[in-house]
């Protein structure tokens, strides 16, 4: 049976019988109830004949036995025993009433069997109509319970009995209930076949025909109640086997008593001899067998091809479910390298990281990992002494931050570039900057840490280096412009005293004393020019950037009519035309103008007419091919070009230096601070000029201001 | 005869208060002038010359013990001496020093030049004062720029 259900569940093929299975045995059990309900039907019957006098089911046929009331009374027991057993409300008071019912049966049946054997008669089955069983019994046998009814009962009440103790032991229950139905069925095919044997050999009182049909249906009802148990799982398995089994059981019972009942007829009637019966009897019993063989063999031959068809079909899934588990495996194995590589390089980067990392849990603050370069920052041993010992308290220069951190943390996920004090385990402070994500699910933190002490002890160094040069600037410029201011004052006495000596005291002075007054006059002017531009030297840097659109064109025609007496006197020209509009300081941007056209007036070439060109474009840095400017920054270039005395091309860089002069004060007056104050004039606007002189050809300046607006 | 012009300078600088006098010789106009070394010697004066005013004061800016910004501030507010109108009389010129002073109620801003030019601008001023006692306009207030 196991065996078989094993098999079963390896061929695979089996498996949609199971359902029919199932289905076929509730309808065993549904027709089980059937059975055991005709006999209880009939049996409380016969005990009602009894009551009123009327033989019809107790003795169908008036020669035969009849059936004892005490059996129909059994069997009402038995049935009802049965209900009680397999009532779907099963409840403990309805297993005692069952139990008691049959043990009443086998107590019964017990005495009957002892009266039988030791031939001292207990009465027993004549307790029940008492009267009518000695009126009866007049006739050729007593009324009696027989001998193989009780036995009958016995092997009925203990299977049922059985039956209730347990799914082991339903395989004997299901054993003795078929005992019993083939000691019914020997005596129902005694009576169909007219056996005396029967009635006088085997036993004192025969099984009445009524007693026996019950047993056949009650054993029968009894058997099918418990299909899957026992040897009837092999009828009802819905297997091949089972099928073909249904069919045979009942040509095995029906065709031999059957054909054999009709065979007898012939006999009886003599239409022929006994021997000639049983030859046709065998015959056709072979035949029919023959056909029923030849039906089932076609019906197993189906079953089995269908089976095979089904194991090929699923050896070739099976075959394409292990390529593709083949496959999948290979894929998963690849993915796992992947990962393991992945998690490799992951491991490398954290290890190799330039910065502190490490995990934290939010709620017990303990550390999960750390990198190498979080426990050298922050001074502990091992990663193992900064898992265990990592303490907040010893590591925040202020406690409250981390409670700050957490809050922010909880708040946002994260925190980010966020730049806080932090000790060592040592207790030096370093300067920290924070990255912390947080992982809401399990509250776990991720932290980067970088130290950047170096970086803000750097920058504080230059912030102090620029702060101390500013204030030194600032104090030479002040000291520039005050002492310029204050020069002015005793000059501008020497000046009028001069003046006082040579309205007045001139003509008293020898000649030589007037040449020195007059030298003395022309120092003091260009002491007075030396104040002069110096003052704006510094002027220049100290005002405000106030930057206006200004219109080149316009300013330089402005700064041309201030010359126009020198220009006329010179029989100079100034070309320009479509200059840039372009936003500077306009008050320097005509000082630088006004400087460069006052240098062309002075260094004009004694032998020819002076000419000025001025014109401007605007480029990109990248297009302009001169150092120091930016690339994607537009240009205003301002070409400035004469065709003055020049100079060589080795001073372009010192024109511009302060009181840097390449001509004798003799031959050209000057301070030499015009060219420094346009070269600051210029940077002032974040641009570059540049000189480029040539000996007796001239000189060239190029200034380039940016038109993007710098605040 | 017609009346002279009463002028107080206030000068600390003792080159200057020469000029000064050298340059009157040379205007048209006849002036008497009284010269004052400081600023709280000039508001002295004024407390002690109730009856005699000047006509006008040039006032140096930059002088010991009282600048010409805080007389200029105490005369204006004297009832009896802000009618008197006040020249700015300093070596230094600066605009914004220039638009404080005409604020406070100074009259004219004349930057100390060459002592040749000084008597043309003495007598530009004190022709200007005779025809009106109205205080010019910020654009006239500043007399003359001193170029080189």
């Amino acid at each position: 049976m196991t065996g078989k259900k094993n098999g079963m569940q390896i061929n695979g093929s089996g498996a949609p019988d199971i359902a029919s299975n199932t289905v076929f045995q509730n309808k065993l059990i549904r027709s089980s109830k059937w059975y055991v309900t005709a006999v209880l039907i009939v049996s409380i019957f016969i005990l009602f004949e009894y009551s009123v006098g009327i033989f019809f089911f107790s003795r169908p046929i008036p020669s035969l036995v009849p059936t004892n009331p005490l059996t129909a009374l059994n069997f009402v027991f038995v049935a009802v025993a049965f209900f009680l057993f397999t009532s779907k409300q099963s409840s403990k008071l309805k297993l005692a009433a069952g139990t008691f019912l049959c043990i009443v049966v086998l107590i019964i049946c017990l005495i009957k069997l002892v009266s039988l054997i030791t031939d001292i008669n207990f009465h027993i089955d004549s307790i029940l109509f008492r009267k009518k069983l000695v009126d009866e019994s007049r006739s050729f046998m007593p009324n009696q319970m027989a001998s193989f009814t009780a036995v009958n009962f016995i092997l009925l009440s203990t299977s049922l009995l059985l039956y209730n103790q347990g799914q082991k032991k339903r395989g004997i229950s299901s054993s003795l209930n078929l005992l019993a139905w083939f000691t019914a069925m020997v005596f129902i095919i005694g009576y169909a076949y007219r056996v005396d044997e029967f009635h006088r050999v085997l036993s004192k009182i025969p099984m009445s025909i009524t007693t026996a049909s019950s047993f056949i249906l009650i054993s029968t009802g009894f058997l099918l109640a418990n299909p899957q148990t026992g040897f009837m799982n092999r009828f009802t398995t819905g297997l091949a086997g089972s099928a073909t089994a249904n069919i045979l059981v009942r040509v095995a019972v029906l065709t031999p008593f059957v054909i054999g009942f009709i065979c007898m007829l012939g006999e009886w009637e003599h239409l022929y001899s006994s021997g000639l019966g049983t030859a046709l009897l065998v015959t056709v019993t072979i035949g029919i067998l023959l056909i029923f063989i030849y039906y089932t063999a076609g019906i197993l031959n189906k079953k089995d091809a269908l089976r095979q068809a089904a194991e090929s079909e699923l050896r070739v899934l099976n075959e394409n479910l292990e390529k593709i588990v083949a496959h999948r495996t290979e894929e998963l194995e690849k993915i796992n390298k992947d990962l393991g590589s992945s998690e490799q390089r992951y491991r490398d980067l954290y290890e190799n990281s330039l910065v502190a990392i490490f995990s934290s849990d939010l709620k017990s603050s303990k550390i999960l990992t750390v990198n190498e370069v979080g426990v050298e920052l922050f001074g502990y041993k091992s990663k193992t002494d900064f898992m265990l010992n990592y303490d907040p308290a010893s590591h925040f220069v202020d406690i409250n931050e981390r409670e700050k951190n957490i809050i922010m943390l909880k708040e946002k996920g994260e925190i980010r570039n966020h730049v806080q004090k932090m000790k060592k385990l040592n207790g030096s402070v370093f300067w920290a900057k924070l990255f912390v994500k947080l992982n809401y699910d399990n509250n776990i933190a991720e932290s980067v840490i970088v130290d950047i002490s170096s970086q803000i002890e750097a920058k504080e160094s230059l912030l102090l280096k620029v702060k101390e040069l500013e204030s030194v600037n600032k104090e030479l410029e002040s000291f520039n412009y005050i002492s310029s201011h204050d020069l002015q004052e005793p000059l501008r006495k020497i000046k009028s005293f001069v003046s006082v000596l040579q309205a007045e005291e001139e003509k008293k002075l020898s000649q030589e004393g007037q040449y020195y007054l007059n030298r003395m006059t022309e120092t003091a002017n260009r002491m007075q020019m030396l104040i002069d531009d110096l003052l704006t030297y510094s002027r220049t840097k100290t005002v405000a950037h106030i930057n206006e659109k200004i219109d080149l064109n316009k300013l330089v025609d402005e700064v041309i009519r201030d010359f126009n007496g020198a220009i006329q006197e010179k029989n100079a020209v100034i070309k320009f035309e479509n200059l840039c509009v372009i936003n500077v300081i306009q008050f320097q941007f005509r000082q630088l103008v006004s400087n460069l056209i006052s240098n062309s007036l002075k260094f004009a070439h004694p032998q020819r007419r002076l000419e000025v060109t001025i014109s401007s474009e605007l480029k990109p840095g990248k297009e302009l091919n001169t150092p120091k400017l930016i690339a994607w920054i537009e240009y205003c270039h301002i070409t400035y070009k004469d065709n003055g005395i020049g100079f060589d091309s080795q001073y372009n860089e010192r024109v511009f230096e302060i009181f840097e002069r390449l001509h004798s004060q003799e031959k050209y007056q000057g301070t030499g601070i015009g060219l420094a104050i346009c070269k600051r004039i210029v940077e002032n606007h974040k641009g570059v000029i540049t000189a480029s002189g040539e000996i007796n050809k001239g000189v060239q300046f190029d200034i380039y201001i940016p038109v993007t607006h710098f605040s | 005869m017609e009346k002279q012009f009463h002028i107080l300078l206030a000068d600390d600088d003792m080159d200057d208060r020469m000029f000064f006098k050298m340059a009157l010789k040379k205007v048209s106009v006849p002036t008497d002038l009284t010269t004052v070394e400081d600023g709280e010697r000039l508001i002295q004066f004024l407390n002690q010359n109730q009856n005699n005013l000047p006509d006008v004061i040039f006032l140096d800016l930059n002088m010991p013990r009282k600048n010409g910004n805080e007389c200029l501030l105490i005369i204006k507010q004297d009832k009896n001496l802000s009618h008197i109108p006040i020249v700015i009389y300093s070596t230094s010129l600066h605009d914004d020093v220039a638009d404080e002073l005409y604020k406070n109620g100074a009259h004219y801003y004349l930057q100390k030049p060459n002592v040749v030019d000084l008597p043309g601008f003495i007598e530009r001023v004190v022709t200007l004062l005779k025809n009106t006692a109205e205080r010019p306009s910020r654009e006239a207030f500043i007399v003359n720029r001193v170029v080189v």
